[in-house]
């Protein structure tokens, strides 16, 4: 297990960074002022939580599953739209393109349509998040797909390998790790997808958007608000964390991102 | 040395009739480039860059098609005729998600043997090629000699009649080099292979070669052919012995008189 202690250089400075922001925060309120409409102290955001932890936690649930579902179809759609964008030139020469189009779409601007088409409840937000998850994904795996090394194409060339040798015994685990990175990147945008689909769409209760939109009208829940945003952390921080182990599992023996430096 | 093996594998003939190879762009790379290896045959080839030494080993491995001309490995075109060709690049091309066995094991793999009989030849491969100890180890644990010992084992374990060697020992230190060398010689004494061996290094081929062909560039084309005369097996000794150096100096004068012409040779 020692493996896993973490050395003091590592957890020390952004602790120490964490407790100087922390001071600020607290000095901004006590010595400077600031009113508590605009910036609630810690302790009355940690109070907000407890008080509204039922519901936090509840649509803690709701939006992580709305974003989950989303991110899952689109990593699984994403990997296999990327193998047929590779499977011929001709179909990544018409097709690309318009991928990247889609992905350059801000997809908040797209919220409103889905909204008319899905309702304005659970559809639309998974609708949301799978978009704004699908794009980093094809493009990175892609990427990979198509950048594989010319001399290990060629050593599969000169012992006789099989198309579908070649693509599942080098493309593949060749792009792995560009696969990775885009998931990586879902990962962190997933869960935005989803709580600015249910801010914006603004109808689906018990959700971290619907109780965002809630607790600002109130001027005194000032503190409920930035308790949402915490929460908001904590589930992006789930998803990313979970993609950062799932990619450490995988690439822990032989690529240098995942190799521990001695 | 004997061309025939433990299991009657046999080294393979190799004639290359008249080739000639020319880029897409339509400069010429090789020209009526006439060569025959008898079975067993150690060929060297070494000339500036731009003289399409790679590019002979690329069309005998039917990576690239020739022009004119006609090449043939035991009578028939490379690319009808990999079973048992195997081609050791510039870089090792280990694949960093595989263990050193199962890089071992991959041209076996691709070639559909079984599991277990494949393990078992690498695992023996390995060990000739002293890297036993490093078979669960992946490729970026290994060192630049280790590496390309396993990138050699990888090649063997098809007991190819036909070995191609792209400068396989370019980005080496001497040292480690000079034992490679040796190692490649001994490993021929039990696996008899017909031998293609590209390199930049005058000594590295008058020691490993019965012949060096000298190439000249622009277009590629042989300049000279030059016998050596030593017997295998060789040991390191022979790089002490006065009639290596001598051959060493020949070649390297050979060399020296046609490089004005690469002066101008066309960037590949």
């Amino acid at each position: 297990m020692n493996k896993l202690a973490l050395p003091a250089h590592v957890w020390a400075p952004p602790l120490l960074a964490g407790v100087v922001l922390f001071l600020v925060w607290q000095g901004a309120i006590n010595v400077a002022g600031v009113p508590p409409y605009l910036l609630p102290s810690p302790a009355a955001v940690l109070a907000a939580c407890w008080r509204e932890k039922g519901a936090l936690f509840s649509a803690a649930g709701h939006t992580g599953s709305s974003a989950l579902l989303g991110f899952g179809c689109a990593v699984v759609g994403a990997a296999l739209m990327a193998l047929l964008l590779t499977s011929s030139r001709w179909v990544k020469a018409a097709l690309y393109p318009w991928v990247l189009v889609m992905q350059m779409t801000p997809v908040v601007a797209l919220i409103p349509i889905f909204v008319i088409w899905f309702g304005a409840g659970l559809p639309s937000i998974t609708a949301i998040s799978f978009l704004i998850s699908f794009f980093p994904v094809v493009a990175s795996t892609t990427l990979g797909l198509v950048s594989t090394e010319r001399g290990m194409l060629d050593l599969f060339t000169v012992n006789q390998a099989t198309k579908l040798q070649e693509l599942l015994l080098l493309r593949v685990p060749f792009a792995l790790p560009y696969f990775l990175t885009g998931v990586k990147i879902a990962a962190s945008l997933a869960p935005i997808g989803a709580i600015s689909g249910e801010f914006l769409a603004g109808t689906e209760p018990n959700t971290l958007g619907y109780l965002l939109i809630m607790f600002r009208s109130d001027p005194g829940k000032m503190p409920e608000v930035f308790a949402v945003a915490l929460v908001s952390c904590v589930v992006g921080f789930l998803f990313i964390g979970a993609v950062q182990v799932l990619s450490w599992l995988l690439l822990r023996h032989w690529h240098e991102s995942a190799v521990r430096p001695e | 040395m004997a061309t025939t093996n433990a299991s009657g594998s046999r080294a393979a003939r190799v004639v290359l009739d008249g080739v000639g190879k020319r880029f897409t762009t339509g400069a010429p790379v090789l020209a009526n480039f006439t060569l025959t290896a008898e079975p067993g045959d150690f060929v060297s080839l070494i000339g500036p860059s731009g003289c399409g030494k790679t590019t002979v080993l690329r069309l005998l491995a039917g990576l690239t098609a020739p022009t004119s001309g006609t090449l043939a490995i035991d009578g028939i075109a490379p690319g009808a005729s990999r079973e048992r060709l195997a081609y050791i690049f510039q870089e090792p091309t280990l694949l960093p998600w595989l263990n050193t066995l199962k890089n071992v094991e991959l041209p076996l793999r691709l070639r559909g043997t079984e599991a277990g009989a494949r393990t078992v030849a690498a695992a023996e491969v390995l060990q000739r090629v002293n890297l036993g100890h490093a078979a669960q180890f992946y490729p970026r644990q290994l060192s630049g000699g280790m590496k390309m010992r396993a990138s050699l084992a990888r090649a063997l374990t098809l007991q190819p009649g036909l070995l191609l060697l792209d400068e396989p020992f370019a980005a080496l230190d001497e040292m480690t080099r000079n034992r490679l060398n040796e190692d490649l010689l001994r490993l021929r004494e039990t696996a008899p292979f017909t031998a293609f061996f590209v390199t930049h290094s005058v000594a590295e081929a008058v020691f490993l070669s019965q012949r060096v062909v000298v190439l000249g560039a622009n277009p590629g084309r042989i300049i000279k052919e030059i016998a050596v005369p030593f017997l295998y097996p060789r040991t390191a000794a022979l790089r002490e012995s006065l009639e290596y150096q001598q051959v060493v100096s020949h070649v390297t004068a050979v060399l020296h008189a046609i490089l004005p012409s690469s002066v101008t040779e066309v960037r590949r």
